[in-house]
């Protein structure tokens, strides 16, 4: 895994690739499938309340984790970093409690 | 005027260990999570109405396509990860070159998006659904509508970042808008993946 800070000796584009970035990618593809299989009738789960709350709750992990690594506000100053972790966990909570509410 | 004409900006190369930096200008964060707080309120506006009819929100959220939905979600996936990539590569000067090229798949992975949507749309009108139809529909439209033309501005901002990418370089203001106009459309690709699962798959 590569920074901005290695960037300057970089030769290749696959040095691109080279960062944590790229892992975050692969899994928010992979939770898009997994959530687009809950939500579908495609999933192994009967509950769909149950598979509702795990959507909504992957969501969330997504939206955090482009807020960190696609954003870069892994690195940003703290009050900056804390707004969207709590933006992520405030409209996080909203969203399943109205959800569970209906 | 080359004075004022740099490679990268706060010199990374020679940061000492991690030091913390707001990508962008600041008045660029105050937008962004300024417009994720209203869509923030919009979610729970639309979760209050699906309270009040849940049965109605159900049968007609049955009638939306959910593999247009999330096709849609992986091709912003990718175009964000195209300009993570970008925004690495303008870092880079051996990689420079690089970055429209990224940039431009970017676009088109964002106009894919909006073909999508209007085929989605299409087919909606097609079949008598309007936002006049039900109060489901009337959210789906907003609501939808809404983030693409969130969409549309972020093309607009990736059509000005392939300009200054094109640049053989970039002043130190050109980097800081470079890195506020990325953020601007990774928070397109963000609202969506709340949407997309709102809308679609809770049932």
């Amino acid at each position: 895994m590569t920074s901005l800070t290695s960037l300057a000796s970089s030769r290749t584009p696959a040095d691109l690739l080279r960062t944590s970035a790229t892992a975050v990618w692969i899994f928010l593809v992979v939770a898009t499938v997994t959530s687009w299989a809950l939500g579908t009738d495609h999933a192994f789960v009967d509950n769909t309340t149950a598979a509702s709350v795990v959507v909504l709750l992957l969501a969330f992990v997504k939206v955090r984790f482009v807020g960190l690594y696609f954003m870069e506000l892994k690195d940003a100053p703290l009050p900056l970093r804390a707004l969207i972790e709590a933006w992520c966990l405030i409209v996080c909570a909203l969203t399943v409690g109205f959800f569970l509410a209906g | 005027m080359t004075s004022d004409v740099i490679d990268a900006p706060a010199s990374p190369a020679t940061a000492p260990g991690k030091k913390r930096r707001i990508p962008g200008e600041e008045g660029t964060w105050i937008f962004i999570f300024g417009d994720m707080c209203v869509f923030a309120v919009f979610f729970c506006v639309y979760l209050s109405a699906r309270m009040a009819d849940p049965a109605g929100f159900a049968h007609d959220q049955a009638e939306l396509n959910q593999n247009f939905g999330a096709i849609n979600t992986v091709l912003l996936l990718v175009s964000s990860l195209l300009v993570v990539l970008a925004t690495r590569a303008v870092h880079s000067p051996a990689l420079k070159r690089h970055a429209p090229r990224l940039l431009a798949g970017a676009w088109l992975c964002g106009a894919g998006f909006l073909g999508i949507k209007a085929l989605e749309y299409a087919e909606k009108v097609h079949h008598g659904i309007t936002p006049q139809t039900s109060d489901f529909f009337m959210y789906y439209f907003v609501l939808t509508g809404l983030h693409a033309f969130h969409l549309v501005l972020g093309l607009a901002m990736l059509t000005v970042l392939i300009r200054f990418a094109s640049k053989p370089e970039m002043s130190r203001g050109q980097f800081i808008f470079f890195e506020g106009g990325a953020c601007f459309w990774h928070m397109v690709d963000l609202l969506w993946l709340v949407l997309f699962p709102l809308i679609f798959l809770v049932r």
